[in-house]
């Protein structure tokens, strides 16, 4: 199963909206995927545990962890090609 | 007529917690999300409402006793609890003039985006509670609601012009094309910062002054999360509290509890807003084919800019410190320590992320807050209660650096009563405000000068 990190300024605003996209895209495409959301200033320290890292605003200091910073989930313009990004970057079909 | 007042007063009554997920499921039928997502997301927000009240409790139970035991054995003018901006959202969308105020905030940025007053459409329909907030309380202050929507929209179209004036630094500083920052209380700031930088910039040798944002972030970066920040903070005020071991432990980690739980049971909340909050984006985006606009987002996408984070690390122990010493504050920061992020967002912006400047222009930003925080409380307070939040009887008055951010609110609700002994403040702000904008009107865009004409010449080459 795949772990994905949210980030966002609060952890409730922008990272629930995308947090609440991601887990319906994966499971209309049936996949398992564990969607956690965290504050900006916590990935540092939660980023380890996580395979990708999905972020609405600035992220540093995260490692290894990739990191893909979009607001097309908050916009609604690009929201397919970011899609399209997360799958690539976890290695699974789209 | 009789049936007809006794089913709105059975409606109200219910409280926010049953009739918010009735209205919200009504909306999203009208914006045609389908019963099974609508109904899902009514009984989110009804949830969420009802975990916050749980939070509230525990915060105010356990560091109510706690701050006034410290406050006493201090002498300190600190009676009123930060309860922290997911609060002040909570009641926000619980008042009875919130179903009104979300349809007409998007109808009435529908119509301004039309006449061509803004350019800014805002889809952030989660930070309307920062209208529905101005409104509401403008609407306890006058008990009068036509009044009250009013000053809401007046405030919305203030907040939708400051969107639109800041945009090119949103676009050019923190390198986001095409979107605006219609976040009241943070961009309400950006006269006042924007006129400090004008000022720094002819102090001769200041602006040369920086730090380095990303050393200062991997060293105070711990104490920006929750987790720490409240067991430190909870720990503290037992120690200063003169309470026993056992009870500083406790306080640390009940503390810890109410910074990491409170956001978990407010994101219940957004959850049950998403459907709203989609359709009411296709509704509006739909309307504008083609024409040039900014999308009006939520300001936390930005406050993760290494500077602004940095900034809001340093003003943690500023603001606990201006708390004590300025005089006009009876505000005890707590919750709210975590919004700093937004609090700083222009001032830091203002001077292109010059840490130095970022501090000194949020310093300033924090007197004012603590001021009208502090002036606000009583009206606050009395929402909650309103809405039925669980808040103790007796001397504690809640308020929150957010809530204290609201300057535009604070003028308008204090210009309405000549008698009131803050309005001839209440001028004096206004007077200024409208001063410092005039003043600093053009700035940005010269700021970004170089900027916006090499943005430009490449429009024309394609």
């Amino acid at each position: 199963m795949k772990r994905i990190l949210v980030a966002c300024g609060t952890a409730i605003a922008t990272s629930t909206v995308v947090a609440k996209k991601i887990e319906e895209v994966f499971k209309n495409k049936g996949h398992d995927v564990q969607v956690d959301q965290c504050k900006a200033s916590e990935a540092p320290s939660k980023a380890a545990n996580f395979d990708l890292i999905v972020a609405t605003t600035p992220v540093g200091n995260v490692g290894d962890t990739p990191v893909i910073q979009s607001i097309s989930f908050l916009t609604g313009i690009g929201m397919e090609e970011d899609i399209k990004k997360i799958f690539n970057e976890l290695n699974l079909e789209y | 007529m009789q049936t007809l007042q006794n089913s709105v007063d059975f409606i109200l009554g219910l409280g926010p917690s049953v009739m918010l997920p009735i209205v919200m499921l009504i909306f999203g039928l009208l914006l045609r999300q389908g019963f099974n997502k609508s109904f899902r997301a009514a009984i989110t927000i009804g949830i969420g409402f009802v975990g916050v009240n749980l939070v509230i409790g525990l915060l105010s139970e356990a560091l109510g006793p706690a701050a006034s035991a410290m406050v006493e054995r201090f002498g300190l003018n600190l009676r009123i609890l930060d309860v922290g901006w997911p609060v002040g959202a909570a009641i926000s969308f619980g008042t009875s003039l919130a179903p009104l105020m979300i349809p007409l905030i998007i109808i009435f940025n529908v119509i301004l985006v039309a006449i061509n007053f803004t350019k800014t459409v805002n889809v952030d329909i989660w930070n309307f509670w920062h209208l529905i907030f101005s409104t509401s309380i403008a609407y306890i202050a006058t008990d009068n609601a036509i009044l009250a929507i009013a000053i809401g929209l007046i405030i919305t179209a203030i907040t939708l012009k400051l969107a639109d004036w800041t945009a090119p630094a949103v676009e050019h500083h923190f390198g986001l094309k095409g979107v605006s920052l219609a976040h009241s209380e943070t961009v309400n700031f950006a006269p006042i910062t924007y006129a400090l930088n004008k000022v720094e910039d002819k102090i001769p040798g200041f602006n040369k002054w920086n730090a380095d944002p990303e050393t200062l972030s991997r060293k105070f970066g711990v104490f920006g999360e929750p987790l720490v920040m409240g067991l430190v903070l909870g720990m503290l005020i037992g120690v200063l509290g003169n309470y026993d071991l056992q009870g500083v432990l406790t306080l640390g980690i009940q503390m810890a509890a109410v910074l990491v739980l409170l956001p978990r049971m407010v994101a219940l909340l957004m959850e049950g807003l998403i459907p709203i909050s989609e359709g009411a984006r296709d509704y509006i985006t739909k309307r504008f084919p083609g024409k040039e606009v900014y999308i009006g987002l939520d300001a936390a996408i930005v406050i993760g800019n290494p500077a602004n984070m940095a900034v809001a690390l340093i003003m943690v122990p500023i603001t606990i410190l201006l708390a004590i010493i300025l005089p006009w504050n009876e505000m005890l920061p707590f919750a709210d320590l975590a919004v700093l992020p937004f609090t700083v967002i222009w001032a830091v912006a203002a001077s292109r992320g010059n840490i130095i400047r970022g501090i000194v222009n949020a310093t300033v930003v924090m007197m004012i807050v603590f001021f009208i925080a502090t002036n606000i409380a009583e009206l606050t307070t009395t929402m909650g209660r309103t809405v039925g939040f669980d808040i103790p009887d007796g001397a504690t008055l809640i308020s929150g650096i957010d809530v204290g951010s609201h300057i535009l609110v604070f003028i308008f609700i204090n210009l309405l009563d000549p008698s009131n002994p803050l309005f001839i403040t209440a001028i004096i702000f206004a007077v200024i405000y409208s001063l410092l904008w005039f003043w600093v009107r053009k700035d940005i865009r010269k700021q970004f000068a170089e900027e916006i004409a090499l943005a430009e010449s490449q429009k024309q080459n394609t």
